[in-house]
């Protein structure tokens, strides 16, 4: 007969692991884009433009990749579009500053070559539901929970 | 004065694992350190050692005959929970997190190991002192304490001596400084008289800690003049306090280094507080302000250009955002992932929310950490970096265990502080805490569970 104890732990532990585990958003939207110069411009500005379900990733030398977990593709697309033309004109508007004040010490080429374009689009369909996390996640706060309990219990009978 | 050495050594003796744990854990983080590379798993002698010595512990916890059966099955629960969570970590890293595109330069082998020995020598340290609790502990500690921050204030006073007469042609007709800079350029970065200085002890290595240790000293002297109260105790405070301030560079440690001051002062007035009311005002203190930073930066703009410079260089809510952000990836991922092995999982973070602000620069440890794919850290500088605030790194690496701990620990510290001890104890364990919170320092949580504990265990000698 299981304990009442142990009941609340496996009901915690699998409503925690289910909430983790589902997916609520369909599709990842993946955007490449950069450029071939080393641009600093880019890294300085990206976080100003990028709205709440925006996440940036590292995809070498000066490329990044956007991602976004939407149900809405097509909006999603249209942020990246935004985004991508927000950020342009403001490393344009920071490197003519910095060429008409003669700070254009590290970035010599052109402040044209510093605009940043999309390469690869990737749509993903999201997995509704990671089963293996599920398991995973339930096993680790179960087992973990139900040990504590025990030590609980051990030290309260022994005192 | 060999009589007194000698004493000394005995006591220190007596407690030899505690002094052990001090000497290679903390206050010495470089003592045998001899790296063993194989392939992308870089070995350290010490830890090596460190492990070993953990494991003759734990073997001679459950032979000896004087421990009760059932602390003994409560032990076997405990190491049942160590290997959970590190077992957990592993297939969670291997099944969940994707390895083609996860970050290849920050290895989690190595990582693991290292947490792995970390976190069950400090299991181990806990359960000593549970076992062994005493007032002798502390005296141990502030012993300690005491003497590795007198030698190095006289490491740095022969340093000085040496770089003076260096420089004035006195004394070698070489440039010493050059020469410590070839050989460690960590250890000795002073440019006297011209550069910046910083002093980073030789045993530490780090400048943040030497400060850090120094002002743990002045604490102690402080507890030993009260104790005995002689004068000598004072003025070696002092001489601490002095260098603790040294490193300007540092303006996180001398934040901390102030507030604690502060709460020196005003001792009289909040030792009427409980400790745990205290400890609580405290902590949400710390978050209230760095809200109200937060809030300045994002919705005032009255004076654009100088307000974007104060939050853009603003370290401290740096180390915030990163606490969120950290603390974002563990909630979507509620898991124990091991000691300081948080940083390896954040790949699966989907929310960044936190960051949403203009005032994350290019540079900060928080926009690095971010763009998860690592190998920007190594195109553009910087490096991937621990989640800088004790609660959220716990949260990460015992998962739903910490909650309940942190509950027991505020729900046993719930008195005035009575005696000398108690008072040293929660001031030290609040000056590791901010430091914890505030700045980031390697093996910070020794000190706080050690001291937690002792505080935690100090309750027993409140007379009723």
């Amino acid at each position: 007969m299981i304990s009442k104890n142990n009941l609340l732990i496996l009901i915690f532990s699998f409503i925690v692991s289910f909430f983790v585990s589902y997916e609520h958003k369909k599709y990842k939207l993946e955007t490449f884009f950069g450029n071939t110069k080393k641009n600093y411009f880019q890294i300085e500005n990206i976080f100003e433009f990028k709205k709440d379900d925006m996440i940036f990733d590292y995809a070498g030398t000066e490329n990044f990749k956007l991602i976004i977990y939407t149900n809405n593709i097509d909006r999603a697309k249209n942020d990246v579009q935004e985004f991508i033309q927000k950020l342009n004109m403001k490393m344009e508007e920071d490197c003519r500053f910095l060429q008409n004040s003669n700070l254009f010490d590290e970035f010599e080429n052109r402040c044209k070559s510093n605009r940043v374009f999309t390469s690869i689009i990737n749509i993903h369909e999201s997995k509704k539901f990671n089963y293996l996390k599920f398991i995973l996640v339930f096993l680790n706060i179960y087992l973990i929970l139900g040990l504590l309990i025990k030590i609980i219990s051990n030290v309260k009978l022994n005192n | 004065m060999i009589n007194l050495f000698f004493k000394e050594l005995l006591f220190f003796k007596k407690s030899l694992y505690l002094s052990f744990f001090f000497l290679i854990f903390f206050f010495v983080p470089n003592f045998i350190e001899l790296n063993m590379y194989d392939n992308l798993i870089n070995i350290k002698l010490k830890f090596v050692i460190l492990f070993i010595f953990n494991i003759l512990f734990t073997q001679k916890i459950f032979t000896i005959k004087n421990i009760a059966i059932h602390k003994k099955n409560s032990l076997t629960y405990i190491y049942l929970i160590f290997l959970i969570i590190y077992s957990s970590s592993a297939l969670y890293y291997f099944l969940i997190v994707d390895n083609n595109v996860f970050n290849k330069s920050f290895y989690y082998q190595d990582r693991f190991i290292f947490s792995f020995i970390y976190q069950f020598s400090l299991l181990n340290l806990m359960i000593y002192i549970v076992l062994n609790f005493n007032q002798d502990l502390f005296k141990l500690f502030n012993k300690v304490l005491f003497y590795f921050s007198f030698f190095i204030i006289i490491e740095f006073i022969i340093i000085k001596i040496l770089f003076f007469l260096n420089y004035n042609d006195l004394f070698f007709k070489i440039n010493l400084y050059k020469i410590f800079l070839a050989l460690n350029p960590i250890v000795y970065y002073d440019g006297f008289f011209t550069e910046g200085r910083i002093f980073r002890s030789l045993f530490i290595n780090d400048h943040i800690i030497t400060s850090f240790i120094l002002f743990m000293g002045f604490l102690s002297n402080l507890y030993i003049f009260e104790k005995s109260k002689q004068i000598k105790f004072i003025f070696f405070g002092l001489m601490c306090l002095a260098l603790s301030f040294y490193n300007f560079e540092s303006r996180l440690t001398i934040l901390t280094n102030l507030i604690m001051l502060l709460i020196l002062i005003f001792w009289i007035f909040i030792s009427k507080l409980k400790l745990s009311h205290l400890l609580f005002c405290l902590i949400i203190g710390y978050y209230v302000s760095i809200l109200f930073i937060k809030i300045v930066c994002s919705e005032i703009t009255l004076d654009p250009s100088s307000l974007k410079s104060i939050c853009k260089l603003d370290s401290l809510y740096d180390r915030f955002s990163l606490a969120l952000f950290s603390l974002t990836t563990w909630l979507s991922n509620p898991i124990t992932f091991g000691l300081d092995m948080l940083n390896n999982f954040y790949t699966l973070n989907n929310h960044d929310l936190f960051l949403n602000n203009s005032y994350t620069t290019g540079d900060s440890y928080v926009t690095v950490t971010n763009l998860r794919g690592g190998k920007y850290a190594s195109w553009h500088g910087g490096f991937i970096t621990y989640p800088h605030n004790f609660f959220i790194s716990m949260l990460g690496s015992l998962g739903l265990i910490f909650p309940l701990l942190l509950y027991l620990f505020f729900k046993k510290i719930n008195f005035k502080a009575s005696n000398l001890n108690q008072k040293y104890i929660f001031i030290l364990l609040v000056y590791a805490i901010l430091n914890s919170l505030i700045n980031k320092i390697f093996f910070i949580e020794f000190y706080i569970f050690l001291l937690s504990i002792l505080l935690f265990l100090s309750k027993n000698d409140i007379k009723e």
